[in-house]
């Protein structure tokens, strides 16, 4: 199979993608850096990650084409990324599946410890109730808890 | 590729819940059954995959973490299932990649629900917090959606620690022929 390819280049500085950007597709770098930004160009500006050749971005573009959820930005001059979308994905299969299955490794993961928090936090609840029900004290332990799952409520709730 | 083809006969265990086993399988021919706690008392099929409904597969998790399995799957019909290892993976599935799209669609789905609900969860404890420094009446969401993360903590609870850092997600593709052990 002939692997057409779509090479992009980008200057320094220049912005690969947009938080909020609709998006279709994952990026490949093949030479220079990609910086990933939550809030750019504002004042909480953070950089996340910075990503050299033969690393991979956007690729839950690729999977679910939800809008990005953070800002892509060449960090060096004539940073030349590969776009890959779902046309040309079965080449890029062939060619790096090895890169396909480190996406699933991390996705993988990913679920593995949003299900160990999860259960957590519903222990929490659970045991809160229990403890409210018989109008007992909370022990130190759940208080601890208590406050690490509102603190986290609070500040994301806030964005 | 075909010549990685393994026969099951009806009755035979393909794999059993627990085992290290790092591939998946590509139903052929036959019916497959997934069950946890096979064999016992508890014993729950969760699903039965059909090679006739066309590209199923199932045991993926496997293949891409080597995770022990989170269920046994036996054959419930004479069965052959083309075994594919992450190293064969990519030349097997170049010409069908939408099947890959579709497991890491339905990881992200997972991952996006499970997000949700952790922060529900956090929700809840935020306004147990707040109920009990203002002596507030709690919500109506809070009395309704509270159930929901008791029940999970049950179910799930149990699972976590049997398999040590893993929980079984029956997850089934859009089209309905796919399962995937998502611990």
């Amino acid at each position: 199979m002939e692997r057409k390819r779509e090479i992009q280049t980008y200057k320094k500085g220049q912005v690969i993608f947009k938080e909020g950007d609709k998006a279709d597709c994952m990026y490949d770098i093949r030479w220079g850096s990609v910086g990933i930004y939550a809030n750019y160009g504002t004042k909480e500006e953070k950089l996340l990650t910075k990503l050299s050749v033969e690393e991979f971005f956007g690729e839950m573009g690729l999977i679910d084409c939800e809008p990005r959820s953070a800002t892509a930005v060449a960090l060096e001059k004539d940073t030349r990324v590969e776009v890959i979308n779902k046309e040309c994905f079965g080449a890029f299969l062939e060619e790096c599946p090895t890169k396909v299955l480190v996406i699933m490794q991390h996705m993988s993961h990913r679920l593995r410890n949003l299900t160990k928090d999860y259960v957590e936090v519903c222990g929490t609840v659970a045991e809160a109730v229990e403890t409210e029900k018989s109008g007992k004290e909370k022990s130190e332990g759940l208080q601890e808890k208590m406050k690490k799952f509102n603190d986290f409520y609070n500040k994301t709730a806030q964005k | 590729m075909e010549n990685n083809i393994k026969t099951f006969a009806k009755g035979e265990v393909i794999f059993l819940e627990g085992a290290m086993e790092s591939c998946m399988y590509d139903l052929k021919k036959g019916k497959v059954g997934i069950y946890t706690n096979y064999g016992k008392p508890e014993e729950k099929l969760l699903t039965e995959l059909n090679a006739e409904q066309g590209n199923v597969f199932f045991g993926e998790m496997g293949m891409i973490d080597s995770m022990a399995r989170s269920a046994t799957a036996v054959a419930t019909e004479d069965v052959e299932a083309c075994v594919i290892t992450g190293r064969e993976f990519g030349e097997y599935f170049k010409e069908k990649p939408e099947v890959v799209l579709e497991i890491m669609q339905n990881m992200s789905k997972r991952i996006r629900a499970l997000s949700k609900d952790y922060l529900d969860a956090c929700h809840a404890v935020a306004e147990m917090v707040d109920t009990e420094k203002t002596g507030k009446e709690k919500s109506n969401w809070f009395k309704k959606a509270v159930q929901k993360f008791i029940e999970d903590y049950m179910t799930m609870a149990e699972q976590v620690e049997v398999q040590s850092t893993s929980y079984y997600y029956d997850c089934f593709m859009g089209s309905g022929n796919m399962w995937m052990d998502l611990y």
